[in-house]
């Protein structure tokens, strides 16, 4: 290869590279983990972000201004709050105030120009535009290959046949069986058996002859290729997550694809041009004019909002409302909508939180140590009222980055944030005299698993399907009738399985070095803020779900354990806190655990609402009672959680025992089996006093955090780089699913059709899809899910807080850029103030004194006037 | 009206106040179903236990197929009250599904040639408004018009049979067919054609187009994009009316070899296609829905051989696999992270292959073998008892080698599975025995047109090759061979084929702009709607 051709593929492979900058690796469903799907555009504005989404992948960043306007309306989002929005629009534009003029005129065209509706993307590929011009259906006909092609090579084992030649990558695989498929002939009516044969080795030089062939030219050549990842997100985002991956057949560099979409689709154009009379070079794919008029003219917005003011002002100048209006751009508006609708909640989270909150239980009967996931925010605070408990929150992984390997033998799991790579190979072995039982428990599961793939291998042949129809038919007929008509009788034979199971089964986990761990525990207790004062039981509780016939089962589990069930992790560090070497180890660095606390590991299943404590055996017997205690209040506030959870999760009219949310979890018609973290908005960091006496619900990221003990900011370095990024993530993930259900989310879960045995598809063709299924955002057509972005709430001294973003790229990009807004305060005797997008901190003020001019607002006594209530 | 008649107006009754649109109604169809089916199911007992409770035993077989149709639907239709709580259109859709399955019902019990033609057609168009009814927005219309085009030709067949058998035959009863058919084969069309073969000819085709075979099948991939229990009500009992058209109609089918040859030769050339197929496709439904039509094939290769007690165990337990297939089919990613979970991988070529193969075979040999000679013993004279046995012994072989392979159980384990696979076989063939028994009085004799069992064997042949192709691959004898060679070209193209079988038609919506622009925002607000109204 000469060196020109050598160069000319490098630069388009990193062409292709930032091209990608509009998708995030996708997390497979095995263990499926919340992304924010802009992220890959952190490094700018969210509004920017949303407008290249919009512009590339023609999704919506925003709720329609239609549902704000609603909410305006029924009061979700009070004036004062859009007049606050709009001050601080104002203030950052440097607009003059004109007596007020300026914001009233803002405020009726937000609420009364035309709407902003979606309009089609700017950028268009060229069969697009063909199919425009033409009327014919290439652009989705090229889809239909792509999916089809990338469903067969990313399959793991749904097909009996696999793709012949997948160890050669995808484009080679491909490249073979395309000159012999004739299928595009049906389909599209383009023959491409021999262009195939034709098509170079390379995948980037294919590319540069195609986008030659195309039309496109070295300019506009980024752009195309990303346009051409937007249309169809999915199958690309799963090439950059396996391209991560170590397994050769899944190691498939995006330019394949990219070079698979341009030749079916410069075939497909081609024959339909031919077949119109016409030539490629017909067809304009940078016409961009038909997106600004959809948008409403100067003159007309100002005629309505002269209509809509009040009569005094009225007779303003109509010059001077137009001059006003040009300094908001209708799609900006959104933007403030935006805005105002997150000011409620963090007006009231910031107000509720104000003052010197609880004290710290000065002699608890047990601590507890949750994760970090909004859903133990309710059990936290249901705990803490049955008795004196001390409650903390830690992302649920515990700092362990485990490789788990259960003792059945199987794949290990990652059992960790996918951000960091699992750094402990840690495994369970029977206890001692346990071998025999646990053998036969093991046996169980593997006979279970076995039988499931044995009837997959048997039903996908084409000798032995015919009789096993025959013959399953009677054992699953009445099975179904069961699943679905006894719901109740059905859960309680699995239970009483797993029950059996768990009876024989006692492990103990294995395989951690004493220094690791004692370095390991020494870090833990001090990130969590438990490092004197331990009550005599501590409880270390992760977490996981339970569904059934639900492909986002592991949606559900535990983020911080990368989409599994957090046991594991909870029973290594509760191992290793009871080990009497490591607590000799500790004392040395001043960290001294009384002989007599027991840390127990435990899981909350969120979906049934139980606390499992896990390895009851290491339990001494003088403690039993004080357990048994414990674990009675356990229950007491599972229950108390599961009544709080039933007035969202039970539709009008349904029963409201505490038996039907349980049944959810074993329903095999259930899509929604709980709510999962729809709803998230906040994320606190600090003592637990602060928020002790607020009802949170199931909205708040509750992480522990001592400042004091903080001096150089390192805990709080990781707690903002870490969980607080992972919440974000679960935040925009849920955000972007809720504003776009059908383009970041995956869409109703009815018609989801599991593919490669690992992800969705919609019907019976057609992209992989990304993000949250419609069941988990919105109820009955209507958004439950409120998408707001993230409210970071920390108490710490600003000066640390600015230190420790000062030195991370990362929260600059996410504070900054208006991704994550924070507040702060140095401690519970200060006000709590925001920190601006110019990296300014303010006061912060509630709307109804926010919307006032920023000279009025200096003369507020801010404490007494806002009216904090508790 | 006969009792019958009204236990399949049921849920037709129930959908049409659903409809009317009474208060109070949410949930009326499952229930109105369910009591239906169990109103039908203690019929089926108290036949089997020789009660004539109004039960004709020429009207067994309508009895037993009432009672499969009415189940599955009950099931399904309280499966989807709480499966599409969040869909717009489910009153819509409880409605249409409880019509479609009083439609299905009265196929089942249609007395004569006239009501038979009559359920058939609304059958046909219950099918396709429960496909574009099912969810808002465009997604499904196009499913929906391919359902129409296989319907429009099969109802098309279907009526145009219907009416030559009125007229040369007048409206005869299903249960006295036989004279017809002599009537319609004593009048002579032309070319040696008599009245007979037209009618069968059409009848097959009609047949075809319901029970998806090619080439008019492609429809029943495309109504994947309606709600998963549409697809379980259409897999698991609308599909199935051609095998009953068959048998119900007997001899006015079986009599024509040129008929049954037709049968034999679509079904043999579906059977091939969707079964390779459905091995390559990679997601779920789709890979179901391949199935379906490969059993389908199979069970009219069974009624072309005359074996109509074999098609209709096939029918009846196909359709309740099916549909708990469909129902369940969201556990394939945690099934496949349990087997992750819980199944230490095991090396291909670690040995044992001819170990494993030789139990599997031998076992399936002596259990299944032994179990049809000792319930059947005139066994070899039934070409259709023998095909099943045939396939009968591919799966117990299947089983026990696959189940060797991934559980890979000691000696203990082993012989468990080998009781349990004999066990099985006995149980099979008890069971076919006396469900065929049960029904045989109200099924048709075997007749001169009937396709000889020996053409069954080369397709039992290649089967049987390809499994054990998939036996030695599996055990690292048999690698992929290079796309390089002719072998691999060839291989190629067929697995190019495959995996395009179903796929290519423009009708499929997949999620382009185009698409989804039709479909409407979920997040819409009902003021919104209101204000452009």
């Amino acid at each position: 290869m000469s060196r020109d051709r050598s160069d000319a593929t490098d630069q388009l492979r990193s062409q292709v590279a930032s091209a990608a900058d509009i998708l995030q690796p996708y997390f497979p469903l095995d263990s499926f983990v919340a992304v924010n799907p802009l992220f890959g555009m952190v490094d700018r504005p969210f509004e920017q972000a949303v407008e290249t989404a919009r512009a590339f992948m023609s999704a919506n960043g925003y709720l329609p201004e239609a549902d704000f306007r609603a909410m305006h309306a029924d009061g979700r989002i009070a004036d004062d709050e859009l007049l606050a929005s709009i001050a601080e629009f104002i203030e950052q534009s440097a607009l003059p105030a004109h007596d007020g003029l300026t914001a009233q005129v803002l405020r009726a065209d937000m609420l009364y120009a035309p709407e902003a509706r979606r309009a089609p993307a700017p950028v268009l590929t060229i069969a697009e535009e063909v199919d425009s011009s033409l009327g014919t259906d290439t652009a989705s006909a090229v889809d239909r290959q792509l999916s089809k092609w990338c469903s067969a090579y990313f399959d793991t084992g749904e097909s009996t046949w696999p793709m012949p030649g997948r160890t050669g990558g995808l484009y080679a695989a491909w490249r073979d069986l395309a000159m012999r498929d004739a299928s595009p002939k049906r389909d599209a009516a383009a023959d491409t058996r021999k262009a195939a044969r034709r098509l170079p080795r390379d995948p980037a030089e294919a590319v540069l002859v195609l986008l030659a062939a195309l039309g496109v030219d070295e300019n506009g050549r980024e752009a195309y290729i990303r346009r051409t990842l937007g249309r169809q997100p999915g199958w690309p985002s799963l090439i950059l997550h396996t391209a991560e991956g170590t397994s050769p057949i899944a190691r498939v560099d995006l330019v394949e694809y990219v070079a698979m979409a341009l030749f079916y689709e410069y075939e497909f154009c081609q024959s339909a041009a031919q077949r119109a009379g016409m030539e490629l070079a017909d067809f304009d794919h940078s016409s961009s004019a038909l997106v600004e008029a959809a948008l409403g003219e100067l003159g007309e917005r100002a005629e309505i909002v002269v209509g809509k003011l009040r009569d005094a002002d009225a007779e303003a100048d109509v010059d001077l409302i137009s001059e006003i209006l040009a300094a908001l751009a209708p799609r900006e508006r959104a933007g403030i909508w935006l805005s105002a609708y997150e000011r409620g909640y963090r007006d009231q989270l910031l107000a509720w939180t104000t003052g010197e909150g609880r004290p710290r239980e000065a002699a608890p009967d047990a601590q507890a140590v949750f994760c970090i996931d909004a859903r133990s925010a309710s059990l936290r605070a249901s705990l803490e009222s049955t008795g004196a408990y001390e409650t903390f929150g830690f992302a649920g992984f515990f700092a362990l980055p485990l490789r788990w390997h259960s003792v059945a033998g199987g794949d290990a799991d990652a059992s960790c944030p996918v951000l960091l790579d699992p750094s402990h190979d840690v495994g369970e072995r029977f206890r001692e005299g346990r071998e025999t039982d646990g053998m036969q428990a093991i046996a169980m599961r593997r006979n279970g698993a076995a039988a499931g793939e044995t009837l997959h291998a048997v039903s996908d042949d084409t000798s032995s399907k015919f009789a096993l129809a025959e013959s399953a038919g009677w054992f699953t007929g009445p099975t179904a009738a069961l699943r679905t008509l006894v719901v109740g009788g059905w859960a309680s034979m699995k239970l009483a399985r797993e029950r059996r199971i768990q009876e024989l089964l006692s492990t103990e986990p294995v395989g951690i070095e004493l220094e690791e761990r004692v370095d390991w525990a020494r870090g833990a207790l001090e990130a969590i803020g438990l490092i004197e004062g331990f009550a005599p039981i501590v409880l270390l509780c992760g977490h996981g779900s339970t569904s059934e016939n639900n492909p986002y089962a592991s949606s559900l589990d535990c983020g911080a354990c990368g989409g599994h069930h957090g046991g594991p992790n909870a029973r290594v560090a509760a191992a290793i806190l009871n080990d009497g070497a490591v607590r000799e180890s500790l004392v040395k660095v001043g960290i001294e655990i009384p002989e007599r606390t027991l840390f127990l590991a435990g899981e909350h299943d969120t979906t049934l609402d139980k606390v499992a404590i896990l390895d009851r055996e290491t339990i001494p017997s003088e403690m039993w009672s004080a357990v048994e205690r414990f674990e009675a209040d356990l229950a007491a506030a599972c229950l108390r959680r599961a009544e709080l959870r039933a007035d969202d999760l039970v539709e009008p009219g349904g029963s409201r025992e505490n038996g039907s949310l349980f049944k959810r979890g074993f329903d095999w018609a259930q899509t929604r089996p709980e709510w999962g973290l729809a709803r998230n908005a906040a994320f606190v960091v600090g003592p637990r006093g602060m928020t002790a006496e607020v009802d949170l619900g199931d909205r708040v990221f509750l992480h522990s955090y001592d400042a004091e003990r903080d001096g150089d900011g390192d805990v709080l370095e990781t707690i903002l780089t870490a969980p607080m990024v992972v919440a974000h993530w679960i935040n925009m993930q849920y955000y972007c699913s809720t504003v776009d259900p059908e383009v970041f989310g995956s869409g109703t879960k009815v018609v989801h059709n599991v593919v490669g045995r690992r992800a969705v598809i919609a019907g019976p063709n057609g992209d992989l899809r990304l993000g949250l299924p419609a069941q988990a955002t919105h109820r009955d057509g209507v958004a439950f899910h409120e998408p707001m972005r993230l409210l970071t709430a920390v108490q710490a001294p600003l000066e640390l807080i600015d230190a420790v973003i000062e030195r991370n790229e990362i929260l600059q990009q996410l504070f900054d850029g208006g991704w994550i807004q924070l507040a702060a305060r140095g401690d519970a005797a200060d006000n709590w103030q925001i920190r601006g997008r110019d990296g300014q901190w303010r006061i912060w003020l509630p709307a109804a004194l926010a919307k006032l001019p920023a000279e009025d607002r200096a003369l507020i006594d801010v404490r007494a006037e806002s009216g904090v209530t508790r | 009206m006969s009792a019958l008649a009204i236990t399949a107006s049921l849920p037709a009754i129930a959908a049409a106040l659903v409809l009317i649109g009474a208060r109070g109604t949410e949930r009326l169809c499952s229930r109105v179903t369910l009591a239906a089916a169990t109103l039908a199911i203690a019929g089926v007992v108290a036949s089997a236990f020789g009660a004539q409770i109004a039960i004709d035993q020429n009207d067994r077989l309508s009895i037993v197929l009432l009672a499969v149709v009415l189940s599955i639907s009950a099931v399904v239709l309280s499966f989807a009250e709480r499966y599409m709580a969040d869909e717009p259109n489910r009153r819509i859709f409880q409605a249409n599904a409880a019509l479609l399955t009083s439609a299905a019902a009265w196929i089942a019990v249609a007395p004569n040639v006239a009501t038979f033609a009559v359920a058939w057609l609304l059958c046909g168009v219950a099918l396709f408004s429960t496909v574009r009814s099912s969810r808002e927005g465009g997604a499904t219309r196009p499913a929906a018009q391919m359902a129409r085009t296989a319907e429009l030709t099969g109802s098309g067949a279907m009526l145009a049979a219907t009416a030559l058998t009125l007229v040369v035959a007048g409206n005869a009863a299903l249960t006295e067919i036989g004279a017809a058919a002599s009537e319609l084969s004593a009048s002579e069309l032309a070319l040696g054609f008599s009245a007979l073969d037209l009618t069968a000819l059409l009848l097959v085709v009609a047949t075809a187009a319901r029970c998806a075979q090619l080439p008019l099948g492609g429809w029943l991939q495309a109504s994947l994009t309606a709600p998963t229990p549409v697809s379980a009500l259409m897999h698991a009992g609308v599909v199935n009316a051609g095998g009953v058209l068959i048998v119900r109609w007997g001899p006015l089918v079986t009599e024509s070899t040129v008929a049954m040859s037709l049968l034999f030769a679509v079904a043999v050339t579906t059977l091939i296609a969707t079964t390779t197929a459905m091995m390559a496709r990679p997601d779920v439904k789709g890979s179901l829905a391949l199935s379906t039509r490969a059993q389908m094939a199979f069970m009219l290769i069974q009624c072309s051989m005359g074996a109509f007690g074999a098609a209709m165990f096939h029918l009846v337990a196909h359709g309740m696999y099916k549909a708990s297939k469909f129902l369940g089919s969201g556990e394939a990613v945690v099934a496949s992270k349990i087997a992750h979970r819980d199944l230490p991988s095991h090396a291909a070529d670690e040995g044992g292959a001819l170990r494993r193969a030789v139990i599997a075979a031998g076992t399936a040999t002596v259990s299944v073998v032994g179990a049809a000679l000792t319930i059947e013993p005139e066994i070899f004279s039934q070409p259709g008892d023998l095909t099943l046995m045939a396939f009968a012994w591919a799966t117990a072989a299947q089983a026990l080698w696959w189940w060797q392979s991934i559980r890979r159980p000691a000696l203990g384990g082993t012989l468990a599975a080998i009781a349990a696979v004999t066990t099985a076989s006995f149980a099979y063939f008890a069971g076919y025995s006396l469900f065929a028994g049960f029904l045989a009085p109200a099924l048709p004799v075997a007749a001169s047109g009937v396709v000889s069992g020996w053409a069954v064997v080369p397709v039992f042949v290649a089967a049987v090759a390809v499994t054990f192709a998939r036996w030695t691959a599996e055990s690292g004898g048999l690698h992929e061979p290079s796309a390089k060679s002719v072998a691999g070209r060839i291989y190629r193209s067929a697995y190019a084929r495959a995996i395009a079988v179903g796929q290519s038609s423009h009708q499929f919506a997949s999620r382009g702009l185009g698409s989804r622009g039709s479909v409407p925002s979920i997040h819409s607000n009902p003021k919104e709607a209101l204000n452009e109204s």
